[in-house]
């Protein structure tokens, strides 16, 4: 039996593809005829390059944000550090969000994590859990004391981003359809709410109080306490309004 | 069961498309394919799309994750997602590649080559029984496209796979532009590789396009999916047919991807091959 | 403390529930069969649905023959190309310190 060195093997391939340095694969493979560096880069970019556009399509308005070259660099720095787990890329970008928070980008753009995290919020949605949508028409059979008492919760797509930055307001200017960014007033806070009505991923900013709202609801409260956390916020919380949208956009399962 | 006529690859731009055709509607090709590990998410419109095909398409689901190749076996957990996806669209065929992609635990996203040694064939058949275990079928094998080789190798990779078949009884998808690629590539001659490919286990046939990329003083072939197949390919698929007869032959496009009749159009010209072949054998 | 009582949150269920009911969008997302109302044409230039993909075909290098595996870790080249909309938003972008993020090997000299 001769010894093993396939496992070797693929933790110098690894080594190599994620880094920059051939060496690892040095008298392990050859061509016959061409330029093997050549060859290996095939390999390499193939392996950081499709996990850079993984990201940029994941991540497209910070991509927009910082520019397409240097999301080129942050992306593999990334990936490098933190490469993929799972052979499901879906599911890969879910820890891009607090890399970028942790990283000295921060500090030059604040608001960029939570952008990140929004757009997170945006493809988990879309690749969320299937569940029937409350429907509010059967709500009316219900005892008013019922109601107060009622505990909704909140449909496998759903996710509330609350940020100190306007991130609605970026994630909107920076759609491919708008052409002249305008400047945007980084000192108003915003919450975005994304949900899954059938099959299409909304995302809306929703008022702090309504943020509240949905955040008790979340974390297992009747509609009769997260509408009082609602009203702590703001008096003039308007229930039915804030409901009114939670039908419509399918923030809530059945 | 997948007939043997020439279908294509779904991808995304074309899946909303097929999703919404009406239940009585004609099929626009006899049969499709799309990448598994796409579908393994928990709910939501893509697999929903997918459902909707499936229920009018014969469906053909070919991985790119599973990784024979790993020396550390397969993971446990994407088995059973893929079971679990193989159990809701219920596949008339699965394949996979001869190529490797994870190891401790981190999955590169690409079809790394293996060695064809004595140690290779022990884990990929380890791999391969394995994973028709898990699937309750059987898989084909795909033989991968290839940039450089391995000064271990102590076989050929058409001995590998037809020792492979042996081994576990799984079935092979002969992708002639990978041979046409790695051939040009790694210097060795696509019709002897071709004549000597073991026929009777070919359960499919993958055509592609590839991008010729300058390197120092040459050129390299880069399987890049992103265009129409080459001449050379064509005569290399003819060839087959009339020694194999006809298979369910794929026509794959993953970057730059064209309209869908651009994609009808090049499995229509690969139907021609067949039937051609077939016209001969009649008369 | 303003507070509702029971009567006005049944109330308020009720009047979304028929509110909801009324609007066209509703319809849309309740009504729709699943295979006629996968992702609209937005939604895809906005990304989503061609999020996460697989495959199987190697990336085109064709440009620089290694492409992007080439491009600076360090972060220096996107001063020379476009620094995204960050500059019109308000906020400013630097090079990479590279003492703050895990760092790779060291970039290859682009050949």
């Amino acid at each position: 039996m001769s010894p093993e060195t396939l496992p070797d093997l693929q933790q110098r391939f690894r080594a190599t593809v994620l880094g920059n340095d051939d060496a690892p694969l040095s008298g392990l493979v050859q061509t016959s005829g061409g330029s093997l560096p050549a060859r290996i880069d095939v390999y390499r970019n193939t392996v950081q390059s499709s996990l850079v556009d993984v990201l940029a399509t994941a991540f497209p308005v910070v991509q927009r944000v910082v520019g397409e070259v240097y999301f080129a660099g942050l992306a593999r720095r990334f990936i490098v550090g933190a490469p993929p787990r799972l052979p499901q890329l879906s599911t890969y970008g879910a820890d891009f969000a607090a890399y970028i928070g942790a990283g000295d980008i921060h500090k030059q753009l604040p608001y960029l994590a939570d952008v990140a995290r929004l757009e997170w919020a945006r493809g988990a949605a879309y690749f969320a859990a299937d569940a029937p949508l409350l429907d509010p028409a059967t709500l009316g059979l219900l005892a008013p004391e019922d109601m107060e008492r009622k505990v909704f919760s909140l449909h496998p797509a759903a996710r509330l981003i609350r940020s100190s930055f306007p991130i609605y307001r970026i994630w909107q200017v920076n759609q491919p359809d708008v052409t002249d960014v305008p400047a945007v007033d980084m000192s108003v806070g915003e919450d975005a709410l994304i949900s899954r009505p059938r099959y299409h991923v909304v995302t809306r900013a929703i008022a702090r109080a309504d943020a509240a709202f949905v955040a008790a609801i979340a974390a297992g409260g009747t509609l009769a306490s997260a509408a009082a956390q609602a009203l702590e916020i703001d008096e003039t919380f308007d229930l039915q309004a804030a409901l009114t949208q939670h039908f419509v956009n399918g923030t809530f399962a059945r | 069961m997948i007939p043997a006529v020439a279908a294509i690859g779904l991808r995304h731009p074309h899946l909303p498309g097929l999703a919404a055709e009406p239940a009585g509607a004609p099929l626009c090709a006899p049969w499709v394919e799309v990448h598994s590990e796409n579908f393994l998410c928990a709910g939501g419109p893509r697999l929903a799309m997918l459902d909707a095909v499936a229920a009018r398409y014969p469906l053909s689901c070919h991985g790119v994750g599973l990784s024979l190749g790993s020396a550390e076996g397969l993971s446990r957990e994407h088995l059973a997602r893929l079971k679990t996806l193989f159990s809701r669209v219920k596949p008339a065929l699965i394949s996979e590649h001869l190529s490797w992609s994870v190891t401790g635990g981190i999955y590169l996203n690409d079809l790394l080559p293996l060695p064809y040694t004595e140690e290779t064939l022990g884990v990929v058949s380890r791999n391969v029984d394995a994973a028709q275990q898990a699937f309750g079928a059987r898989i084909l094998v795909e033989n991968p496209s290839a940039y450089l080789n391995f000064p271990a190798s102590t076989m050929s990779e058409v001995a590998f796979l037809r020792r492979l078949v042996k081994n576990t009884g799984c079935g092979l998808l002969l992708d002639v532009n990978n041979v046409y690629v790695s051939a040009t590539n790694n210097a060795f001659a696509a019709r002897a590789y071709l004549e000597d490919f073991p026929g009777e286990a070919v359960g499919e046939i993958h055509l592609a396009g590839h991008s010729v990329v300058p390197e120092d003083g040459g050129t390299v072939l880069v399987d890049t999916h992103s265009t129409h197949v080459c001449g050379e390919v064509w005569a290399h698929y003819e060839s087959v047919i009339a020694r194999v007869g006809p298979r369910p032959t794929l026509i794959e496009w993953d970057l730059e991807i064209p309209a869908l009749e651009v994609l009808l159009a090049e499995a229509a010209r690969a139907q021609a091959v067949m039937d051609a072949r077939a016209a001969i054998r009649v008369a | 403390m303003a507070k509702y009582n029971p009567r006005m949150i049944a109330g308020a269920v009720i009047g979304a529930a028929i509110a909801a009911g009324a609007t066209s969008l509703y319809e849309r997302y309740f009504g729709a069969s699943a295979s006629g109302s996968g992702e609209d044409g937005k939604e895809q230039c906005y990304g989503v649905a061609k999020a996460g993909e697989n495959g199987c075909a190697s990336a085109n290098g064709s440009h620089t023959c290694g492409g992007l595996a080439k491009v600076d870790f360090s972060g220096q080249e996107w001063k020379l190309v476009e620094a995204g909309t960050c500059l019109k938003l308000g906020g400013k972008l630097e090079a990479f310190d590279n003492a703050s993020a895990p760092d790779p090997a060291p970039a290859k000299t682009p050949g």
